[in-house]
């Protein structure tokens, strides 16, 4: 584990004002290490072995051929595992998710939308502010209107003028 | 043994330079982290992908590890220009006690 620059300067000095104590402090991080490391190695060796003792009780397998058949199994079942977790939060979850995103997605965007968007007639701000759904052959004609004029301007009054027309 | 002031002097000296360089780095890593973040938070609103912002928030998450380093370093800045002042006014008996002390609670 490397040391931070002031662990130096402290355990330098140390070192010269009392050698005896510095040393046990050094034996005692060094201990406090091997602890830590201990108890990982520990874990790990334990869980290995019960569970080669278990794949090698129920399968009658030999210890090595059992260590390799268990990390595949063991690999296996933890990918499968995973796609199942998955699918269920998803069935689950599905729904409430999709709706934390559309209430993100209208909270950052919609607001943005009309922070950006600035409407040129009252009746384009009470659209906006309503958030009305515009009918498909409406938007189709008003396209077309766009293409043909080309011009923005042209295409707010008109598009104001449709929507009167449409009853909006 | 009497202690060599001039010689601790130096050592903490050298020390808070390394920690200088040290906060330099981790504050250029994070500003990056920082301005990356921004940057996928903008290019999601102008994309309306309400995925990407939510990634980019994740991301700017990342910044908890260079605000915890950035403070650790200051927190050993003061420790270390304390130091001095601390070796020359204590008996070694005290100076080694209070030590041992600091080791301990940087280690913790």
């Amino acid at each position: 584990m490397a040391r931070r620059p002031i662990e130096l300067v402290l355990e330098s000095t140390l070192r010269e004002v009392d050698p005896r104590q510095a040393f046990m402090t050094e034996l005692a991080q060094r201990s406090l290490q091997l602890q830590r490391y201990n108890w990982r190695d520990e874990l790990k060796s334990q869980s290995l072995r019960l569970a080669t003792d278990a794949v090698t009780s129920v399968y009658g397998l030999s210890p090595d051929k059992g260590v390799t058949f268990f990390f595949r199994w063991f690999v296996s079942l933890a990918a499968s595992g995973f796609v199942g977790v998955v699918s269920v939060a998803e069935a689950l979850l599905g729904n409430l998710v999709q709706r934390v995103i559309t209430l993100w997605n209208n909270f950052l965007f919609g607001l943005g939308y009309e922070w950006r968007y600035k409407p040129s007639s009252d009746i384009e701000a009470q659209l906006i502010r309503k958030r009305v759904t515009f009918p498909s052959a409406l938007i189709t004609e008003l396209e077309m209107e766009e293409r043909s004029m080309n011009s923005g301007q042209g295409f707010r009054v008109r598009h104001a003028s449709a929507l009167m027309r449409e009853g909006i | 043994m009497p202690l060599n002031i001039t010689l601790i002097n130096e050592r903490v000296d050298r020390a808070l330079s390394d920690n200088r360089r040290a906060e330099y780095i981790v504050i250029i890593m994070s500003v990056c982290i920082f301005g990356l973040g921004v940057f996928a938070l903008l290019f999601s609103y102008r994309l309306k992908n309400p995925y990407i912002a939510g990634g980019s928030t994740v991301f700017q998450g990342l910044l908890y590890w260079p605000i915890r380093e950035v403070l650790k370093l200051r927190r050993d800045n003061v420790l270390l220009q304390a130091f001095p002042a601390l070796v020359s006014s204590l008996p070694a008996a005290a100076l080694a006690n209070e030590i041992r002390k600091m080791l301990e609670y940087l280690r913790r």
